[in-house]
């Protein structure tokens, strides 16, 4: 087993470990009404669309041979992570996500936190020379990499909303 | 089509948006959503705002 399937596994071991940690007592306690409840399935279909497309294009491109730096695998995960964001920044623009009005500042930290250990992570492994494998970007270093542009952007919809929101409360 | 009934019975009783929108139990972006006209809330949103301000669905919700 290659160290990338090692790394996929713990992925997903990690992603098992905290929806069964954190899933059902944090959906509960969150409330959105039903404006937001609207906006959020809206931000769904784009999500899901945009995976779609995404995931059409990467096909074309596989078949072209165009894609050689990159392994499937990584190629998917860049998909799931553009959807991702593309959900997490058409809920913010419309506030419905993550309750921007109400602790804006602590899923700010919490998010900048996960930007700076993926982003330490990636760099990491860049300069211990573990970015390529036989010519091929690894998993190891592109999806921490993946992770830390996906919350940087996710960061920046934050910070600037919930700023425009303190302008309007001043307002 | 902005609901200026509603922003107006609000402002008779000296409301905030949030105050109201906490009445509610809706955000306050809801509120002003529905007040700027972007939003056309439920039947149950429209009787728990007319509660809330003293109105009837009529005078806030009955376009002439």
């Amino acid at each position: 087993m290659s160290k990338d399937a090692f790394f996929a596994l713990g992925l997903l071991a990690g992603l098992m470990i905290a929806a069964w940690g954190l899933g059902r007592k944090a959906f509960k306690s969150k409330h959105y009404d039903e404006m937001q409840l609207k906006i959020r399935a809206t931000g769904y279909r784009i999500g899901f669309f945009t995976a779609l497309a995404l995931m059409a294009v990467l096909m074309l491109l596989f078949e072209l041979d165009c894609l050689g730096i990159v392994s499937p695998a990584f190629a998917l995960l860049a998909v799931l992570m553009v959807s991702i964001t593309v959900f997490a920044v058409y809920c913010i623009r419309h506030e419905a996500f993550l309750s921007v009005d109400g602790q804006g500042k602590r899923y700010i930290a919490l998010f900048a936190l996960v930007v700076l250990c993926n982003g330490l992570a990636s760099a990491l492994r860049l300069i211990r020379g573990e970015a390529l494998e036989n010519g091929r970007l690894t998993l190891s270093f592109g999806s921490p990499l993946l992770m830390t542009v996906a919350f940087l952007v996710i960061l920046a919809a934050l910070l600037i909303k919930t700023v425009k929101a303190g302008k309007e409360a001043a307002e | 089509m902005k609901n200026l009934k509603m922003k107006a019975a609000r402002a008779a009783k000296d409301l905030s948006q949030e105050q109201l929108a906490a009445m509610c139990d809706v955000s306050r972006q809801t509120i002003s959503a529905i007040e700027k006209g972007d939003y056309n809330p439920s039947v149950n949103l429209c009787v728990a705002i007319c509660k809330a301000l003293g109105k009837t669905l009529n005078d806030l919700f009955w376009e002439e």
